[in-house]
């Protein structure tokens, strides 16, 4: 039995992209594979005969004919059908595969053996042949997979799973890879990512990989298969469009927790849209008159500089879920963080900073949806300036430490929409974010060495110790009025105490494409 | 009410006020005795990061070393030829020169013998009419 089945659908396609396409299966350095090829009723006088000639010409390649033309998805069935590998291998008629991709793959599952499922990083070709737009994706991330069916290509899927789930379903035409990998995944002991580009789209005027726009029936049927993932895995939520090829998963808050919001506030005046404000009260009273969530207290972290009347005003308003703490005024933010940290009572938390105010009402809701995914520790919304320019959409460490998104336009949807949707990150900006109290807690909550925003990233380092990492949705917006991050002292002491861990961020691996989106 | 009973009420409204301004007290120190947990294992946590990083550096440092070592031996190694095949040719040049030197006596003393002095004059004739054939 071979370990790898590769699964080819055939139906007219190009000679020439074909016979590339079989180049690419034939100089595979790893041999332990064979070729299970499905003739979808071809109309093209020449493919059959071909067919033929490559059975012949490798025992490894077997064929099945149709007779009728059945579409893509009675094809690929009918090719698994007939294989006999330990692990499916997806391939188009016209793509074509690393030499050393099956190689690659076989030294990961050797490494990983219960893995079920594998993907790796992939890029696209001209009909000419010309290679371009690597995508280097995340590890798994089953955030960003429910908005983008981001793994893709290559897809290697254990044979035994996909017989289980029924192999590929009709009704999911042009996104049935998608709605097989969901289903994979439910099952999946483990999910595998190879960091290399062993896959080559080939982009032809009928084919996704040249625009999302090529084939609309595609998009819907994703929207489909993301809608029954979800109903199947028991979550209450309502899938949307977000963009070219883009989902938006707006789930429902299965259960209303007691949260406790810990708001350091002092006396400082900003201008805000051109009006010298008060910053408490300007978040408190957004924070009243926006959010629609009602379970939540409030932990006032007053400092010595914010006068009683004030402070009295700001509590009233709260009362009776408030309470106060008062720190000295040489407390530095994450000084009066830590003493709000160790007033909260409740297991989850928000850290909100007075420089803040929402934009979206149902912000609580909207971060709890996500709060209860293994291996997250935060999660954030997107910040944006009062210009409507993104501050941040989580915290990268590739290639330098920076907040991802900073500087653009909200319109911007980013490198492969990543700027659009809901997804895993290395960390976010403690601005706005609902954490894992007892976690923080126990990791001591945030560094007060820092002067500046260097402790956003000195917790996510500390969090990526333990295995944990954030969630950041621009499905709830929170604009901020203060700066971007700096250089200095804080700087070096980072790079003291996590220096290796500089430009190693599994969540934004591009380093050439997010160099532009470096903050300085 | 008797002044008695006034009194122990007076007593009891005392000790809860003191009670509570007791517990406010402990809830407060409480308080600070947590945030200096918080601190402490943040501080733990952030020196553990640094060994790590020192560590990370110092393997990092060791792999360059490891290297210029390495190139250094291979550079050494390559010298250590390179003179071996000098002193090869200083050895064969030396030889060569002892030879020329004992040719160069063996020829004096050849042009010193007596023999060689007798050959000169018996062919001193055929040289001078060499010559002057030359010239004519």
């Amino acid at each position: 039995m071979p370990q790898f089945s590769i699964i080819t659908p055939v139906y007219n396609p190009p000679r020439e992209a074909f016979e590339h396409c079989v180049r690419s299966v034939l100089q595979q350095t790893n041999p332990d594979w064979e070729w299970c090829l499905a003739n979808d009723a071809s109309t093209d006088e020449w493919v059959s005969p071909r067919l033929q000639e490559l059975q012949i010409q490798d025992h490894r390649i077997r064929v099945v004919n149709r007779s009728t033309n059945a579409r893509i998805v009675a094809a690929s069935n009918d090719a698994i059908a007939i294989a006999n590998g330990e692990f499916l291998v997806l391939l188009d008629n016209d793509d074509e595969l690393h030499h050393d991709a099956l190689r690659l793959v076989a030294g990961e599952i050797a490494r990983q053996p219960q893995c079920d499922y594998l993907y790796s990083d992939e890029n696209k070709i001209t009909p000419e042949g010309g290679h371009f737009d690597p995508f280097e994706k995340p590890m798994w991330s089953p955030e960003r997979l429910l908005a983008q069916n981001y793994t893709s290509h290559l897809s290697v899927l254990r044979r035994s799973v996909v017989e289980r789930v029924g192999r590929f379903r009709s009704g999911f035409d042009g996104s049935q890879d998608y709605d097989l990998i969901l289903r994979v995944i439910e099952r999946a002991r483990i999910v595998a990512h190879v960091p290399r580009v062993l896959y080559h789209w080939r982009t032809l005027p009928t084919s996704t990989a040249s625009a999302a726009s090529a084939k609309p029936y595609a998009f819907v049927a994703a929207l489909k298969a993301v809608r029954e993932h979800l109903e199947r895995t028991g979550v209450d939520a309502e899938v949307t469009e977000a963009g070219p090829s883009l989902a938006r998963v707006h789930r429902a808050s299965a259960h209303n927790p007691l949260i406790t919001i810990i708001l350091p506030l002092n006396a400082t005046q900003h201008r805000v849209y051109g009006v010298d404000t008060s910053l408490a009260r300007n978040v408190t009273t957004s924070l009243l008159e926006k959010t629609t969530y009602n379970n939540y207290s409030v932990v006032l972290v007053a400092s010595e500089q914010l006068s009683d009347v004030e402070l009295n005003e700001i509590r009233a308003q709260f009362e009776p879920r408030v309470d106060v703490v008062r720190v000295p005024k040489t407390y530095s933010l994450p000084q009066s963080i830590n003493a709000g940290l160790v007033a909260c009572q409740t297991a989850m938390a928000v850290l909100l900073d007075q420089h803040c105010e929402f934009i979206d009402g149902n912000w609580v809701e909207t971060l709890l949806g996500y709060a209860n995914r293994s291996n997250v520790a935060m999660v954030a919304p997107v910040i944006v300036d009062e210009f409507g320019t993104l501050l941040s959409a989580g915290l990268g460490m590739t290639p330098e430490p920076h907040e991802i998104a900073g500087g653009r336009h909200t319109s911007d949807l980013g490198p492969f929409g990543m700027f659009a949707i809901a997804r895993e990150c290395f960390g976010v900006s403690t601005r706005c974010v609902l954490i894992d109290a007892v976690q923080i807690k126990r990791l001591g909550g945030l560094s007060p060495n820092y002067s500046t925003r260097w402790f956003d990233f000195d917790l996510a380092c500390k969090l990526h110790q333990i295995g944990k990492h954030a969630i950041v949705t621009p499905l709830a917006r929170v604009r901020a009025f203060d700066q971007v991050l700096g250089d200095g002292p804080d700087r070096n002491l980072f790079e003291a105490r996590w220096g290796r861990l500089v430009g190693r961020d599994p969540f934004t691996r591009t380093e050439t494409r997010l160099r532009e989106l470096v903050v300085d | 009410m008797s002044d008695n009973a006034l009194n122990d009420a007076d007593r009891r409204e005392a000790a809860i006020s003191r009670l509570a301004h007791e517990l406010r007290r402990a809830l407060e120190q409480r308080a600070l005795f947590e945030l200096e947990v918080l601190n402490s294992r943040d501080h733990a946590i952030a020196q553990a990061a640094q060994i790590g990083e020192l560590r990370h550096r110092l393997v990092k440092q060791a792999a360059i070393l490891e290297t210029r070592r390495s190139e250094f031996s291979i550079h050494r190694e390559n010298h250590l030829a390179h003179i071996a095949r000098l002193e090869s040719a200083l050895a064969d040049a030396s030889r060569t020169a002892a030879l020329a030197e004992s040719l160069r006596r063996e020829l004096a003393a050849t042009r010193g013998s007596t023999t060689w002095r007798i050959g000169r004059l018996v062919m001193l004739p055929a040289r001078l009419l060499k010559r002057l054939l030359r010239r004519g």
